[in-house]
């Protein structure tokens, strides 16, 4: 008798955990999103275009936008937001604490971020780029010097915004200048603008917008895009959620064959159409 | 060295008489700001017209220098016109540059800037440095400037237009031919003043097509100018216009107290050089029509106007000097930067040597040299070069009227006691 119920028991425990993998076991980490039926992405709280901004009627719409729109659309779930995050590190934060399952913001893929999330191949790369006190540079600056080397000296002072990447940029670039730290960024380009400090640094998109909303700012600081260093953006997602970073891996790679992500390249970064919305 | 007197009169001459000239002005602003597409269509035109006459201006320049220095040297009275030469170069460029300075800290262009003129100046710098990769043109320091009047191969020289190495090589080729004073040099003093004639020839061919010439440059010239940077600079722009006319009102005095006669005839006898320095914007290419107008207008010694005059485009440049100083006053006070007595001081001989400096280097290159004046005074030379460089099509024809015209003043005082009629 007990050897039969020894051999039901194995039998049942061979037999149901096969079965139940044959009929469709998921990654933990896709059954979480496919459970919840939507995704949460995470995204900084305040507009940032082309990224991510709010149009006329008050709707969210940019570059992260549709990719998270699209991305919602291909795993067939709902697409919910969350814009919490008063910094750029508090949106990565908000992945690694699992409230959010993907981080769709312009994050810059930092080693030192790395090492709490994982983040996927780089879906845009961006130029670093400095506002610079056209004054400072006239009085101090040698004629034939770089501008970036005249910059890393000590008695210069760099304004970075805090919880953004850049931090860590302006260590890596400009470790012999001292680092200025700004909640916002209209308060450091104020700074530049006065000579407080001889320049801001931040992502070339950031730069070309405030030129753009503040052309007069041309007579007084100067815009230099470092070309040879880059700021590359990926999407970032918890370090357990293995599948879903395959997953948004191959999407990218989707996207870039079949001509999504070139479309969108064009409308978000190549014209200025979207602003008409 | 007898002036033949041209007594042939040709059925061409009406293109000569002023109202042909005028019209001709008057038509090329018309076409430039009513119907700029066409500006530009025959703007090729005017090309062709300047490079007509700056393909006669380097030999003309060499020649007169020459030929002119070589006897006056041989004839022994150089040291009188060398000195009063010095004196009048010297006192026109620091009055010049005074003056531009003074009417500049008087009027205050840079001060007070209204938003939207800032806004148009930001825009006009922002796109200039975001989308043009090329490196400013190097204005170089004093010291370069001087390096590169002293030319270590003539020919190279003379194809790529330095002008102040020209200059210097037929100011010193001159002299040594003067000091010869042998019989084979006297006959190759004759070849250069032959040669020197026929290329005056050719100038006064090609006057007969100066109100088409002037028609063509005017229209794309004007053309090119962005009607708002105008606007936003107009108080700059009208500054600049009010301290050339007033140098030219001096100008025709001192002219007309050093020639005498009737004041009306010494306006008159430079009307044409004043046409082609407003049309062409191109000091060097008045030189034929000064010393036109200056020998045969004003009967004006040969021997020292051919020696003055292209010494002076090169050396004597008023309106440069005034663009420099009235510009770097500009530049000053937008950025709020004052002017304490080392600064006034800076200003003045910064332009000065600006002024200099630019005279040998063509377009851009000329008005990055004001970064003579701003690097002293720490001010940024990339947004003055921007900046200027947006309103030059405006301000250059006027600014080289005063150059010229300020030379031939400065030619009539020099030759003042040596005044022979012809």
């Amino acid at each position: 008798m007990k050897t039969f119920y020894l051999f039901i028991q194995t039998f049942v425990l061979i037999v149901f955990p096969a079965a139940y993998a044959a009929a469709g076991d998921l990654a933990p980490d896709m059954e979480r999103i496919l459970k919840k039926g939507k995704i949460t992405v995470a995204i900084y709280y305040d507009d940032t275009p082309p990224f991510f901004m709010h149009d006329k009627k008050g709707d969210m719409f940019g570059l992260d936008i549709e990719l998270a729109r699209d991305i919602a659309v291909k795993l067939g779930v709902k697409l919910e937001l969350n814009q919490e995050a008063r910094t750029f590190d508090e949106v990565v934060e908000l992945v690694y604490r699992k409230k959010a399952d993907v981080a769709i913001s312009m994050i810059s893929n930092t080693l030192s971020r790395a090492v709490r999330v994982r983040f996927t191949d780089p879906y845009m790369v961006l130029y670093r780029a400095l506002l610079i006190n056209r004054l400072e540079l006239a009085r101090h600056k040698k004629k034939d010097e770089d501008i970036a080397a005249f910059l890393n000296n000590p008695g210069i002072k760099i304004g970075v915004i805090e919880g953004t990447s850049y931090v860590g940029f302006a260590d890596e670039d400009f470790n012999r200048a001292k680092r200025v730290s700004y909640k916002e960024w209209p308060l450091a380009v104020k700074d530049v603008l006065e000579g407080r400090i001889s320049a801001a640094l931040y992502d070339e998109i950031e730069i070309k917008n405030w030129n753009r909303s503040h052309p007069e700012s041309a007579l007084y600081v100067q815009t230099l895009i470092m070309k040879d260093k880059k700021d590359p953006l990926s999407f970032a997602v918890s370090w357990e959620d293995k599948h879903l970073l395959a997953w948004l891996n191959l999407y990218l790679q989707a996207i870039r064959i079949d001509g999504t992500y070139d479309r969108l390249v064009k409308k978000y970064i190549g014209s200025e159409q979207w602003r008409k919305e | 060295m007898a002036e033949r007197v041209d007594t042939v009169k040709s059925p061409l001459d009406f293109l000569l008489s002023p109202w042909m000239v005028f019209s001709g002005i008057s038509a090329g602003v018309l076409i430039g700001t009513q119907y700029k597409a066409f500006a530009s269509d025959i703007a090729p035109l005017g090309d062709i017209y300047l490079a007509l006459l700056q393909m006669c201006i380097l030999p003309i320049m060499i020649t007169a220098i020459i030929s002119s220095l070589g006897r006056l040297l041989s004839a022994g009275h150089a040291s009188g016109y060398i000195r009063r030469l010095a004196i009048v170069f010297v006192s026109g460029l620091f009055l010049a540059g005074l003056l531009g300075l003074s009417l500049g800290l008087v009027i205050k262009p840079g001060k007070g800037l209204g938003m939207e003129d800032q806004v148009t100046m930001g825009k006009t710098i922002y796109e200039a440095e975001i989308y043009s990769d090329k490196p400013m043109a190097n204005s170089g320091s004093f010291t370069d400037f001087v390096r590169k009047m002293v030319p270590d191969n003539i020919f190279l020289a003379i194809t790529q237009g330095h002008n102040l190495a020209v200059l210097f090589f037929s100011i010193l080729t001159g002299i040594a031919m003067g000091l010869i004073r042998s019989a084979s040099s006297n006959t190759t003093l004759s070849v250069i003043d032959s040669f020197y004639d026929t290329f005056l020839k050719i100038i006064g061919w090609l006057m007969y097509g100066l109100p088409l010439g002037l028609l063509c440059l005017l229209a794309d010239q004007i053309s090119r100018v962005g009607n708002e940077m105008m606007l936003a600079m107009l108080k700059l722009v009208v500054l600049f216009y009010v301290c050339a006319l007033f140098l030219i009102a001096v100008y025709s005095i001192l002219i007309w107290l050093s020639v005498g006669g009737p004041y009306l005839r010494s306006l008159i006898a430079l009307k044409e050089t004043i046409m082609v320095a407003l049309g062409t914007s191109s000091s060097f290419a008045s030189i034929p029509s000064a010393l036109r107008g200056l020998q045969k207008g004003l009967g004006l010694e040969k021997r020292t106007t051919d020696l003055v005059v292209p010494i002076g485009i090169s050396l004597n440049p008023h309106g440069s000097v005034m663009h420099f100083a009235i510009a770097t006053v500009f530049i000053a006070q937008i950025y709020g930067t004052a002017l304490g007595i080392k600064g006034f001081f800076i200003v003045l001989f910064g332009s000065i040597f600006a002024g200099l400096a630019a005279s040998g280097a063509p377009g851009l290159g000329g008005l990055s040299m004001i970064a003579l004046a701003l690097d002293p005074l720490g001010l940024p030379t990339r947004v003055a070069v921007i900046l200027l460089a947006a309103i030059d099509p405006v301000i250059d024809p006027i600014l080289t009227a005063v150059n010229v015209y300020g030379n031939c003043a400065s030619t009539a005082l020099i030759a003042k006691k040596d005044r022979k009629q012809i």
